[in-house]
C-alpha cells in the first residue's frame, strides 16, 4: 500500500515556490496546480489507493508523530474530513481562478497557505494540531486582509487577530485542561453539563464558538470581510468559520445551549444586515446567519441534525463564495460596492449578476438549488424533535436571507431602478455588455455550476459523502409548495416597504462597539486619571513612611512636619495611630 | 388600457400571489400536505410567513436602526477627538 500524502502539507509547502516563479503564465498555472494536487490525493484516497476508509466513525489513521508523550496524529481520514476536504480544495481552486489576474505574489502564497492549513486542521486528529493550523490560518487570513492596503483594513486585520488570538486562547486553555484531567489529547467527542467541573469545555466552546462567527461573538467577521482584499479576503470568508463549526461537530453535538444559540444567531444577524450599505458587509451577516443555521444543527444533534449541519456547511461555502464573488466583481470593476454609489450596472455586468444570482437563490434556500436541500435538513430536523419556537425563528431566518440576498443586494447593486450607473462610475466602465474579466467569471461559473447541480441531483455524490446514510428527500409536495408560497409573499412585502430596503449612507454599530467605545474609556480611564490618582497615591504612601520613620525617631519635630504635605492635624491623628499600633504590637 | 411591460409584470405576479392560495387551498383540501405541527395546518400560513416576517425585520431593523445607526465615519471621528 502506498504511503499517504498530505495533501494540506503539499498545499502549504507548495505555497512557497510560487515567488520564485519568474515567468507570470507559468506562476499562474502553477498557483491554480497546486490545490489541484491536493484534490488528486483525495481522489485516491477516496479510491482507496492508500487503505479503503471504513464507516463512519471510523478512520485511516495516517502520519502519527510522536511528540513529548503524546502521538500527535495529521491524518485522520473519515467520510467527515474527507468531505470538507474535497470542498475546501475545490471552492480553494475556484477562488484562485478568481483571483489570478492579482499580481502580489505574496496574496497567492497567503492564499496557499491559508488552504493548505485549514485542510491540514480538518484532516487533525489531536487537539494541538487542530489548534497549531488553525493558528497558522489566523495568520495567514490577517495578511489576506492587509493586502487591501487601506488603514481601515489594517485596523480591521488587526482586530480579527485579536479576536482569533482570544479564541486560540480559549481554546489551549480548555485543550490543557483537558488533557490533563482526562490524559486524552483526541479532537473528539467532549463531555458536557452544567458544573465548574466541565470549566475544560467551556473554555473550548468559547474558542470554537468565536471562530464560528456565533452571537454575541461575530463582530469580527463583517468588519474584516467588508475591509479586507478584493479577492483576497474571499478565502477568509470560506474556510475560517467553517473550521470552527466543524470542531463543534466534532467535539459538541447535541448540546442544546447550541441550538437555542444557533437559532438566535440565525436571525439576529438578519437584522442588523437591514441597515447594511455595503454589500460586503452585507453578505458578512448572512453568513452569520447561515453559521447560526449549522450551529443550531450541531445543537439538534440527532443524526439528520448533524447532516443537516455538515451538508449546510459544504453547500454554504460553494453558495457563499459565489455571493462574495459577486460583490467583489462590482468592487474591483467600479471600485466600490455600497448600495448609495451604485445600482444601475446590470447593461454593463449581466453574466456576474446572473451567476451571483444563483448564489443568491442557493443562500435563499430555493427550491433546484443546493441552499433548499442542506436547510431543509436542519428544519426538518428541528420540526422532528418538536421545537416549534426554533422551527418558526429557522422559516423566518429563510424569509430574511431571501429579502437581502436575492432581493436587496441584486437590486441595490445591479438596479435601483436606474438603466444608466452614476456619472463617476459609469468612467470606469467599457461600453460592452460584460465589464468582468473572464477569470472571475470562469472562477465565479465553478461555484454556480456546483449549486445549481447539487440542488437539483443531490443524491450523487453529495449525499453519498455525507458521513452518515442519508433517507432524506427534499423534494416533496410540501416542502416545495411550502417555501415557494412563502418566498412569493416576502417578495410582496418587500415590495410594499421597497423604499426601505434601500441603502443609506450610514454605518450600523454592532457589538465590536462594547470593546472599541466603552473598552477604550475603560483604557483612556486607566492611562489618565487613574494613573495620576496612582501617583498621587506613591507620593502619599512615601511621606506617610518618611513621617512614621521621623516619628519614632524625633517625634517633636515630626509634630512639625506639615512642609511634607501632611497637615498638622492629620499629624497628630497619624501619631496616635501609631503610638497605638507600638502599643498594641508590643502588647502582642 | 394600453398594455405595457410594467402592467404585465405586475399582472402575472398578482397571478402569482392568487395562485400560490388557490393551489395552497387546494392541495391542503385533498390532503396533500404532510405537516408536524398543526399550526402548519392552517390556510396560507407559509403566506402569512413570508409576508410578516418580512415586514418585522424591515421595520423591526428600522427601529434598531434609531439606536444602532451612526455616520460612516463614527469610529475615525471618535479617534480624533
Amino acid at each position: 500500500m502506498a504511503e499517504w500524502i498530505h495533501p494540506g502539507i503539499v498545499i502549504i509547502l507548495g505555497a512557497f515556490l510560487t515567488p520564485f516563479l519568474i515567468n507570470r503564465k507559468v506562476k499562474q498555472v502553477y498557483i491554480v496546480l497546486l490545490p489541484t494536487v491536493g484534490l488528486l490525493i483525495l481522489l485516491l484516497t477516496s479510491m482507496g489507493i492508500f487503505g479503503s476508509i471504513p464507516a463512519y466513525p471510523g478512520a485511516l489513521h495516517k502520519w502519527r508523530v510522536p511528540f513529548l508523550n503524546y502521538t500527535l496524529e495529521l491524518g485522520r481520514i473519515d467520510k467527515m474530513s474527507m468531505l470538507f476536504a474535497y470542498v475546501y480544495v475545490v471552492i480553494g481552486i475556484a477562488m484562485l481562478i478568481f483571483a489570478l489576474r492579482e499580481k502580489n505574489d505574496w496574496e497567492h502564497v497567503s492564499a496557499l497557505i491559508h488552504i493548505g492549513s485549514s485542510v491540514s486542521a480538518i484532516f487533525a486528529r489531536d487537539l494541538f494540531t487542530y489548534i497549531f493550523f488553525v493558528e497558522i490560518a489566523t495568520w495567514s487570513a490577517v495578511f489576506l486582509i492587509w493586502f487591501r492596503g487601506t488603514k481601515t483594513s489594517k485596523a480591521s486585520g488587526f482586530r480579527y487577530f485579536l479576536w482569533h488570538v482570544i479564541a486560540g486562547g480559549f481554546l489551549l486553555a480548555g485543550s490543557i485542561i483537558h488533557v490533563q484531567t482526562t490524559g486524552s489529547i483526541d479532537l473528539d467527542l467532549m463531555p458536557w453539563g452544567f458544573d465548574w467541573s466541565y470549566i475544560a469545555y467551556y473554555f473550548m466552546m468559547i474558542g470554537f464558538l468565536i471562530d464560528a462567527g456565533s452571537f454575541p461573538v461575530h463582530s469580527w467577521l463583517p468588519d474584516a470581510y467588508s475591509t479586507g482584499g478584493v479577492t483576497s479576503v474571499l478565502y477568509v470568508t470560506a474556510f475560517s468559520t467553517k473550521t470552527g463549526i466543524y470542531g463543534l461537530i466534532r467535539c459538541f453535538p447535541g448540546v442544546e445551549l447550541l441550538m437555542w444559540l444557533g437559532v438566535i444567531t440565525a436571525v439576529f444577524a438578519l437584522f442588523l444586515a437591514v441597515l447594511e450599505n455595503d454589500a460586503r458587509r452585507l453578505c458578512g451577516y448572512h453568513i452569520i446567519s447561515q453559521d447560526g443555521y449549522m450551529i443550531c444543527g450541531v445543537g439538534i444533534g440527532t443524526y439528520l441534525g448533524i447532516l443537516g449541519s455538515v451538508s449546510h456547511i459544504i453547500c454554504h461555502i460553494i453558495y457563499s463564495c459565489l455571493l462574495l464573488m459577486g460583490a467583489s466583481t462590482v468592487l474591483s470593476v467600479t471600485g466600490t460596492c455600497k448600495f448609495t454609489n451604485t445600482g444601475g450596472l446590470y447593461k454593463y455586468m449581466r453574466i456576474s449578476f446572473w451567476l451571483y444570482l444563483i448564489g443568491g437563490f442557493s443562500i435563499s434556500g430555493v427550491p433546484l438549488f443546493n441552499g433548499f436541500v442542506s436547510k431543509s435538513m436542519t428544519i426538518e430536523a428541528a420540526e422532528l424533535i418538536h421545537q416549534p419556537i426554533a422551527y418558526l425563528l429557522l422559516e423566518g431566518a429563510t424569509v430574511g436571507t431571501f429579502l437581502h440576498t436575492a432581493i436587496k443586494l441584486p437590486y441595490n447593486l445591479w438596479f435601483q431602478g436606474r438603466k444608466e450607473p452614476p456619472a463617476d462610475i459609469k468612467v470606469k466602465l467599457k461600453g460592452k455588455h460584460e465589464n468582468t474579466p473572464i477569470n472571475m467569471l470562469i472562477g465565479m461559473s465553478i461555484p454556480a455550476s456546483l449549486c445549481i447541480f447539487m440542488g437539483v441531483y443531490p443524491y450523487y455524490p453529495f449525499y453519498e459523502m455525507l458521513p452518515y446514510p442519508v433517507e432524506f428527500v427534499p423534494y416533496t409536495i410540501t416542502r416545495v409548495f411550502s417555501i415557494a408560497q412563502m418566498f412569493v409573499f416576502t417578495f410582496l412585502s418587500a415590495w410594499f416597504l421597497r423604499t426601505l430596503i434601500r441603502g443609506t449612507p450610514t454605518f450600523t454599530l454592532d457589538s465590536d462597539w462594547l470593546g472599541r467605545v466603552p473598552g477604550n474609556a475603560l483604557i483612556s480611564f486607566c492611562k489618565e486619571p487613574l494613573l495620576t490618582f496612582g501617583s498621587f497615591l506613591d507620593k502619599s504612601m512615601l511621606r506617610v513612611a518618611y513621617f512614621v520613620i521621623a516619628s519614632f525617631r524625633r517625634p517633636i519635630i515630626a509634630m512639625r512636619m506639615t512642609p511634607t504635605g501632611i497637615g498638622p492635624g492629620v499629624t497628630i491623628i497619624l501619631i496616635i495611630f501609631t503610638l497605638l499600633a507600638a502599643f498594641l504590637l508590643s502588647g502582642i | 388600457m394600453k398594455i405595457t411591460k410594467k402592467f404585465l409584470l405586475k399582472f402575472y405576479y398578482i397571478v402569482l400571489v392568487g395562485g400560490s392560495l388557490v393551489i395552497g387551498f387546494l392541495l391542503l383540501y385533498f390532503d396533500k400536505l404532510h405537516y408536524h405541527f398543526a399550526f402548519q395546518y392552517i390556510p396560507g400560513f407559509f403566506a402569512i410567513c413570508g409576508f410578516v416576517f418580512c415586514s418585522i425585520l424591515i421595520l423591526g431593523a428600522k427601529l434598531l436602526g434609531i439606536w444602532l445607526v451612526r455616520p460612516v465615519d463614527y469610529y475615525e471621528k471618535r479617534k480624533r477627538k
